[in-house]
């Protein structure tokens, strides 16, 4: 079966740092993979390599069955392949609500139409469409990571990456991120110690430890 | 991580300090060339030893040279006849060889010290409690800016951004540093406030207190040392040709 993001005894340092020395792990269409593991277990560098952000040392990563060596191969995936950040304040780069969340889809060649209009849908999906015109600034911790999340839905991925989904959040926002994730009926690779999201979300979990995968 | 044993923070910006006073103060260029290939000759002894600074020394060498090369253009040519200018030369060769004496002395002998520890070196020194407190914010904020346009790249990249030649482009670049601005602005609220509940005050600073000059190992002493006799050897050179 062919894996929508396959990584292979994948090894990563930050700044002189080894973070993951032999991470393998393969996710299936259809499948909600969490990655489970404690603080600085490497869960979000995990994410950013299977996307490209960060330069992976050795090892291989199979991305929408494409071999991923460097930006050039990761670069023309990053649309079908949406990545929540742990803080949504590293992700919105708009100054409205509308304009970030269309962001993404310019980055995709969309004309402004196209983009509007799938802004206007994600922003449907998680509620808040009526904030299209609040400064990003403005909102609150809640109100930001929906926002991001409609930056990636509307860019209508095929897998989503997400890195702790729910920390801190209100119970309220936590059920309904949930809520719009399992609506979303994508593939995804949660990087997350939250039981609740695994119960609920993950399809199938795995263990981050010591730089490695182990089930 | 290299573990190699790195000399007392005050010594090592009292020597940093000497050498860039030394190459600032000497016109003779011999004295400049032989402070130069010492300073070359020591990074390549200090990057041996630890090669994770290479990248980062280089990076800093080529960014400063690039800007030697604006010198080099403004000062070295007389453009209204199209002539090389003497003096102008002259002056960019003595600039081109203090900034990259300077340059390197500070990337070799204050080689990972965060801004907290060279402002806590500079009170070590004598300056004003205040204005190390000063120093180590400046430090903190720049680095903090330097953190957020990291993470505000990655995440545009992340949502299929590339930068190309173009309108959108440029409107992205200007967006980002706006939001770079506001991002950072807020971030150093959050950090101020944070360091202010933790007793910190711009004119109070909760230094560590340093340690003993007496109780210093000599193998720090000797690094000054080796420093001084240097800048001494360099600039008696002049001296020392003439009476051959």
């Amino acid at each position: 079966m062919t894996a929508l993001l396959r990584m292979q005894e994948v090894a990563v340092t930050r700044s002189t740092r080894p973070v993951l020395h032999s991470a393998t792990l393969a996710l299936h269409r259809g499948e909600r993979l969490a990655v489970r593991g404690g603080i600085g277990a490497g869960k979000s560098t995990l994410l950013l390599a299977a996307l490209g952000l960060l330069e992976h040392q050795s090892g291989s990563i199979e991305l929408l069955g494409q071999r991923c060596r460097g930006e050039d191969d990761f670069a023309p995936l990053r649309g079908k392949v949406g990545l929540l950040f742990q803080d949504p304040d590293d992700q919105l780069i708009g100054p409205t609500v509308l304009e970030d969340v269309e962001f993404g889809p310019l980055n995709l060649g969309w004309d402004a139409h196209r983009a509007h209009h799938a802004a206007d849908d994600a922003l449907d999906e998680v509620g808040l469409l009526h904030l299209s015109e609040r400064p990003v600034h403005e909102l609150s911790g809640g109100e930001k990571r929906l926002v991001a999340l409609a930056g990636l839905l509307a860019m209508k991925p095929t897998v989503l990456l997400l890195d702790e989904p729910t920390v801190s959040l209100d119970s309220d926002t936590t059920e309904r991120i949930l809520e719009i994730l399992l609506a979303s009926k994508l593939s995804m690779l949660v990087a997350t110690h939250d039981p609740l999201c695994i119960d609920r979300l993950a399809t199938r979990s795995v263990l981050l430890e010591h730089g490695a995968i182990t089930d | 991580m290299s573990h190699v044993h790195r000399p007392d923070g005050r010594l090592r910006l009292a020597a940093t300090l000497l050498v860039s006073v030394a190459a600032a103060l000497t016109q003779a260029l011999s004295s400049l060339y032989a402070m130069l290939l010492i300073a070359l000759l020591a990074m390549v002894i200090v990057v041996t030893a630890d090669k994770t600074l290479l990248n980062n020394i280089g990076r800093r060498v080529l960014r400063v040279n690039a800007f030697l090369v604006i010198v080099w253009i403004t000062t070295s040519v007389n453009w209204r006849y199209m002539a090389i200018d003497e003096a102008g030369t002259l002056l960019a060769t003595q600039m081109s060889m203090r900034v990259n004496i300077v340059t390197l002395a500070a990337s070799l002998l204050l080689a990972r010290m965060s801004g907290v520890e060279l402002g806590r070196a500079a009170v070590g020194l004598g300056l004003p409690n205040a204005l190390g407190a000063l120093l180590a914010q400046v430090a903190r904020q720049v680095s903090l800016l330097s953190e957020t346009k990291t993470r505000l790249e990655r995440a545009m990249r992340a949502r299929a951004y590339r930068s190309a030649l173009g309108f959108r482009s440029l409107q992205v670049s200007a967006q980002m540093v706006a939001w770079l601005i506001i991002h950072a602005l807020a971030r150093s609220e959050r950090i101020s406030l944070g360091l202010r509940s933790r007793g910190m005050s711009s004119t109070r600073w909760p230094t560590r207190e340093s340690t003993a000059w007496r109780a210093l190992p000599k193998a720090d002493w000797s690094t000054l040392g080796a420093v001084i006799v240097i800048i001494g050897f360099c600039l008696l050179l002049p001296t020392l040709e003439i009476q051959k």
